[in-house]
């Protein structure tokens, strides 16, 4: 039984189309008007235990509405979606017990608690065995570093250290997936890295699957082997990263190296070797590099709405 | 003079713009005349007069206090306090304009939009409820309740900037506000006429700027003859008296601001 | 629910109260001394209200004054009673707006549970104990006999009108969730319960049905104080209980569908 097995899911919001000036909203009082926003058009997928899975697209894309109801917040207008078997939008409370969501800049820690008293509290909810809690709490602490700010109140920490205490809090109760809405955003580019490289450690050493979504390309790039790149709605590419440049892009990149500086080409990838083969004819080249375009360039083009450049 | 004009009209719109807000807010007024109504009729409707007062009185100056309300205690100024709170004060502090003029004609566009529609319940609660109603035609009269409902309307304007302005030392607006509104409720003559009151006990509230809200005016609609350039006055003194501590409570709190928040 | 979710239950809202204590101690020490003044205020100019009325009319529906003065006791109590539970509601439009109740969705206890009952104020629950001797001295006052059953059925007639509350504030955040406006409804909700502080024949036939079979406003006090009068059967609460059961089902059914479209704070 696949983890999550989404089958044309679709949203659609009534939005009220305002009129502009006071005899517009005079008007929108007595007659509104009501448009239909499409925030996800179409999105199947199946994804496996112990997967890490990102969801790319720029904002409005739909990512984070997707996310919304593969945990169960947000009631599809159509299509199916079924997680660990359960339907989402039920949250029966196994279900619950199963999933974690973390939104970046969110807090769902107590403000005026020690980090600590949240961490009980979970216990209390998700009613986590005492000695299968003082271990995981022990793990996560030690993995993330936060042992001498466990008592310090949540509001005295700073925005890193209450990061850290938002992913102990989600993963104390071990949930088999976990879901990430825009992780990183906000955080300076230190606690971006440790965080990536928190939720890749721990996605290798416990069972479970890591879903995403982020438009931050780094996080894509550190984190995923697979992507579901989103855009308006619709899945645009399913597959692995590393793939998706040598599917959308036709070019790679020769870079030309000589003493009075460096110069880059666009080389179509069946004509690299002959067009390598032509500068390096220059006695002046020093060195010569061969690369992928890159993949933060590919992606833009492919929001930008080109198939192939 | 077009920039304040603007405003006004911005305001107006963002009342609309939430219509179930506004159909509760509009349905709430009704029921501030409603439970009153029933108290009195049940206790007068058969007749008879308590403290002067037959039911056809009681109910004329019901009437007029829901008016009145409308008219007065209609205010976005209440808002304040939040907006020092939130940091949003920011905002309009950093516009070219006079913050008391932004804020009173906020106040204004909300007085129209609750008279507006007082003109759509008046005919119902007419209908329903028949009081009767006292039409002053009197000169001299109507000019002085015109005046005093528009000193009542200043008072509560800087009575809503003194509390709001508090939110430039505390946190919690909400306590002391919760506390002016239940006094107000008493003290104003929304609920009963002032004058049923024992002498003593109007003598205190004559100490507070309370009754020249609604009772006051009221009164003087209805024809307090000689006493009512003497209630003027009072009213005036009131204005001067709470305009002046508005000035120099703004002026202190705003040094004061820490912008926190945005 | 199985009795360790009920333990959990218990553990969290002792810690939410615990800790809204200990943050009105922290910061709002005078805020809290304001609110009781006000309180017991609004008490007081409601007993104003009734002695310059029915002190000088001397019957209100057929109720004297010490009569009234108890039915207003009464509701006093039922009231602060029935919502001492139910304060989330008045903070739930803001965790809607800031997220907060996206995460009330997805923790295993019941988002009903975090967006009423989270905010308990200690406060309410020391002021109603005044509460319960205003109510003694005016009953004592109306010199009718204070008997044990008479005193359990008025405490069977405060669970049951705790209930039909409940229902209706769930409805009130029914309709919050859809609509996002919370404030005024709640504010209509309590303007319509005032109307319950005087004996409910005032308001004519149709207003005393709407607060006695639509909502719970007749059980906080005129119907107790019947009961303590003579005037009313004990059996007729037993068609209360049912109403309590409807109106709870109902609303729980109003919440569900509610939440259909929840469109959730954007990220």
């Amino acid at each position: 039984m696949p983890t999550i097995l989404s089958q044309n899911l679709r949203k659609v919001y009534s939005v009220q189309k305002k009129r502009p000036g006071l005899s517009g909203s005079i008007r929108d009082l007595i007659s509104p008007i009501h448009e239909d926003k499409v925030a996800v058009k179409d999105v199947s997928f199946v994804i496996e235990e112990g997967e890490l899975v990102g969801f790319i697209g720029p904002n409005g894309a739909g990512k984070t509405t997707t996310l919304k109801m593969l945990s169960g917040l947000l009631y599809p207008t159509g299509g199916e979606v079924r997680v660990l078997g359960f339907d989402p939008w039920k949250r029966e409370h196994n279900f619950l017990k199963s999933i974690s969501l973390v939104m970046g800049q969110k807090n769902q820690l107590w403000w005026d608690l020690p980090a600590i008293e949240s961490f009980n509290l979970a216990k209390d909810i998700y009613g986590i065995d005492s000695k299968v809690y003082q271990k995981t709490l022990n793990k996560l602490v030690q993995m993330l570093d936060i042992g001498d700010v466990l008592n310090v109140q949540v509001r005295k920490l700073s925005l890193g250290q209450r990061m850290k205490a938002e992913l102990v809090a989600a993963l104390i109760h071990s949930p088999k997936i976990l879901f990430l809405d825009e992780p990183t955003i906000g955080l300076d580019v230190v606690m971006q890295q440790s965080m990536r490289v928190f939720l890749k450690e721990y996605n290798q050493t416990n069972p479970g699957s890591i879903i995403l979504t982020s438009h931050y390309m780094d996080d894509v790039k550190e984190l995923c082997k697979r992507v579901i790149i989103i855009d308006q709605g619709s899945i645009l590419y399913d597959g692995l990263l590393s793939e998706v440049i040598a599917r959308f892009s036709q070019h790679k990149i020769i870079e030309v190296i000589t003493p009075s500086g460096t110069t880059t080409h666009k080389v179509l990838r069946a004509k690299v070797a002959e067009k390598a083969a032509d500068l390096l004819k220059d006695p002046q080249v020093i060195d010569i590099n061969i690369k992928e375009v890159e993949i933060e360039d590919v992606i833009r083009r492919i929001f930008a709405g080109e198939k192939k450049d | 003079m077009q920039k304040y004009f603007s405003i006004f009209q911005i305001t107006l719109q963002e009342i609309f713009t939430y219509r179930l807000n506004m159909i509760m807010w509009r349905v709430r007024q009704v029921f501030v005349f409603l439970i009153p109504f029933f108290i009195w009729k049940s206790v007068l409707g058969t007749g008879g007069e308590i403290y002067g007062y037959s039911f056809a009185a009681v109910m004329t100056y019901l009437f007029g206090t829901t008016i009145l309300r409308s008219l007065v205690m209609g205010s976005r100024t209440v808002d304040l306090g939040w907006m020092i709170n939130s940091g949003y004060l920011t905002i309009p502090l950093m516009r070219p304009l006079n913050t008391f003029g932004l804020f009173f004609v906020r106040d204004l566009a909300d007085k129209l939009f609750n008279l507006g529609f007082m003109f759509l319940e008046l005919p119902l609660i007419y209908f329903i409820f028949h009081p009767p109603i006292f039409l002053q035609f009197n000169p001299l009269q109507l000019f002085l309740a015109f005046s005093s409902v528009l000193f009542a309307i200043l008072i509560y304007f800087f009575i809503n900037v003194i509390f709001g302005s508090l939110a430039f030392w505390s946190r919690d607006v909400w306590a002391p506000r919760f506390l002016l509104m239940v006094i107000m409720e008493f003290a104003t003559g929304a609920m009963f006429p002032l004058d049923m009151l024992p002498q003593v006990w109007q003598r205190v509230l004559a100490f507070t700027p309370f009754p020249y809200l609604l009772f006051i005016p009221l009164k003087i609609y209805l024809g307090s003859g000689a006493s009512a350039p003497l209630q003027l006055l009072g009213s005036f003194v009131w204005l001067v008296i709470l305009g002046s501590l508005a000035k120099i409570i703004w002026n202190k709190g705003i040094k004061s601001y820490e912008a926190e928040g945005r | 629910m199985k009795i360790q979710h009920l333990k959990a239950y218990v553990r969290v809202w002792l810690k939410l109260t615990i800790q809204q204590f200990q943050s009105q101690v922290a910061n709002a020490r005078g805020a809290a001394a304001l609110f009781i003044f006000g309180k017991l205020f609004r008490l007081a100019s409601a007993l104003l209200l009734v002695y310059v009325v029915v002190g000088k009319a001397k019957l209100i529906a057929g109720y004297s004054l010490n009569q009234a003065i108890f039915l207003l006791m009464l509701f006093n109590l039922t009231q602060t009673i029935s919502q001492l539970f139910l304060r989330g509601v008045y903070l739930f439009r803001q965790k809607v707006v800031d997220g907060t109740f996206d995460f009330y969705l997805l923790n295993p206890l019941s988002e009903l549970f975090y967006s009423l009952f989270s905010s308990t104020d200690p406060l309410d629950i020391i002021v109603s104990i005044p509460y319960f001797f205003l109510v003694g001295w005016a009953w004592v006052n109306t010199g009718y006999a204070m008997t044990l059953p008479v005193v359990l059925l008025l405490l069977v007639i405060i669970i049951l009108t705790t209930l039909m509350v409940t229902a209706w504030h769930i409805v009130i955040i029914a309709v919050g969730v859809r609509y996002l406006e919370v404030d005024n409804t709640v504010m209509l909700y309590r303007d319509l319960e005032r109307m319950g502080s005087f004996p409910v024949s005032i308001y004519g036939k149709f207003g005393e049905n709407l607060l006695t079979y639509f909502f719970p406003f007749a059980l906080m006090a005129t119907i107790p104080a019947q009961l303590v009068f003579g005037l009313f059967n004990p059996w007729f609460l037993l068609l209360f209980a049912l109403f309590a059961f409807i109106q709870l089902r109902l609303s729980l059914w109003f919440w569900h569908r509610s939440l259909l479209s929840y469109s959730s704070a954007s990220s």
